[in-house]
């Protein structure tokens, strides 16, 4: 939903009064774009909800007045929601913090025990719901990029949660093994460590000698495969992991058909 | 979108902000000063010139008003400069919000402008932006915040650099010329 200037200044000047604690007539131009952002990020989060549709339905048969008033019922709305969703994430930490395994991965261990503390604790939901602080260098096989704020912290740490669930179920010297293979220094590259390890458990089922007369979709319908029965057998058909894991496919399929080509299958499978 | 909130913000103000600027008339005329209506637009323009050279946005009501409150009282106020002098004063109030990383609220460094205003500096403008506010404002980044507890009251002789006439260094001189001392 689109909003005017005119619709959100109100809101803006409001905030603003918050952010100085009405100690301060003016702001800058910086502290401005913050609070403007973050009224639009509460406004989002309040669209995305259920009711939302129904708040629309109304506003469009209301005068002026009551629809300022109806926006800044939905910007409350909505920053309520980012307070709720950052109580659910950090139930969601702590959660997966108490088995949680980094596997020597410097990147994973920083972002998750360091760093997600340091943010639960500075998250400012108010003025800076937009700002998720951390730079999540430790990557996810479904990036995280377009997100911002709790939004990104909530799907990265839901994304990490499955990549956890995923890699528990394997003995850890095979995970050790897999990752030694993949390079001698995997603690300190930023690179997911499911994805490694995935590939490397559906690795035996798929390169064998048929594999260069396979054309790359084939290849991708077979790894859809194979993920899929993987999943339905050892992790009770959990459609959010097979959807996790399912968004490295395509590329995995890529990879194998190129190497393929080239007679260079082991490379796929090792960053050395 | 910084052009366009600033221009809808201040459109908005201005009706509202001439009225509460000329009402502060009731008050500063017994002192001898007044705003006409022109004035108050002259200073709005001016406000909204500094606002933009110093990348400030303002909501509500702006300064000008509590600016008036804070130094209408002053005997280096006159009626001839009234207008020049507020113009002064409202550009080094937007100016030291933003040299102090807006650290300062506004009734800290409204107090601070007042006391310097008066004392030391003698009603210049210029001596309380280029010096009194300069190395209060360099204090600040630096870490210095004692003010919070002062509200901007009785800072600025920490600050300052300069030996200045007190008792004892007028009474030293005093003795030095007259040489008191040596016909004791």
């Amino acid at each position: 939903m689109e909003y005017t200037m005119e619709e959100l200044l109100p809101l803006v000047s409001k905030l603003s009064e918050k952010y100085t604690s009405k100690e301060s007539t003016s702001i800058t131009y910086e502290a401005a774009q913050m609070l403007m952002a973050a009224v639009l990020y509460c406004l989002k989060e309040e669209e995305a909800s259920p009711e939302a549709e129904s708040t629309n339905d109304i506003t469009t048969e209301m005068v002026s007045e009551t629809q300022a008033k109806n926006l800044a019922l939905r910007y409350q709305r909505g920053y309520e929601k980012v307070v709720a969703k950052t109580r659910a994430a950090k139930e969601l930490y702590h959660q997966i913090i108490g088995d949680f395994r980094s596997y020597g991965n410097i990147a994973c261990q920083d972002v998750m025990v360091s760093g997600m503390p340091e943010f639960f604790r500075r998250y400012d939901a108010r003025f800076k719901p937009q700002d998720h602080l951390l730079t999540l260098d430790y990557p996810t096989l479904i990036p995280v990029y377009h997100l911002c704020g709790i939004d990104a912290i909530y799907q990265y740490l839901r994304y990490i949660q499955l990549e956890q669930l995923f890699l528990a179920k394997l003995p850890e010297s095979f995970v050790s093994n897999v990752l030694n293979h993949y390079s001698i220094s995997h603690r300190e590259l930023l690179v997911n460590v499911a994805g490694i390890v995935w590939r490397a458990v559906l690795r035996d089922k798929v390169v064998n000698d048929a594999l260069p007369e396979k054309s790359c979709q084939e290849l991708e319908q077979e790894l859809t495969w194979l993920t899929r029965q993987l999943v339905e057998e050892q992790y009770d058909d959990r459609e959010d992991l097979l959807a996790y894991l399912s968004a490295d496919v395509r590329n995995f399929a890529v990879e194998l058909h190129n190497a393929a080509e080239h007679d260079c299958v082991a490379a796929v499978f090792s960053a050395d | 979108m910084q052009d366009k909130m600033m221009e809808l913000l201040l459109l908005e103000q201005q009706k509202q902000e001439v009225q509460r600027v000329l009402a502060t008339n009731e008050k500063t005329a017994e002192f001898g000063l007044t705003l006409t209506e022109e004035d108050v637009r002259e200073l709005m323009i001016c406000r909204k010139q500094t606002l933009q050279e110093q990348r400030r946005v303002e909501f509500g009501g702006g300064i000008l008003p509590a600016l008036i409150e804070a130094f209408c009282d002053s005997s280096y106020l006159e009626q001839h400069e009234y207008v020049e002098t507020l113009e002064a004063l409202q550009e080094t109030f937007y100016l030291f919000k933003n040299e102090s990383a807006d650290n300062l609220t506004d009734q800290e460094l409204l107090t601070f402008m007042r006391e310097q205003f008066d004392g030391i500096c003698f009603g210049s403008v210029e001596y309380l932006a280029d010096t009194c506010l300069e190395r209060f404002a360099r204090a600040i980044r630096s870490g210095y915040r004692r003010y919070t507890a002062t509200g901007g009251r009785g800072e600025y002789e920490e600050l300052s650099e300069e030996k200045r006439w007190d008792y004892e260094v007028y009474m030293a001189v005093i003795r030095e010329l007259f040489d008191w001392s040596s016909g004791e």
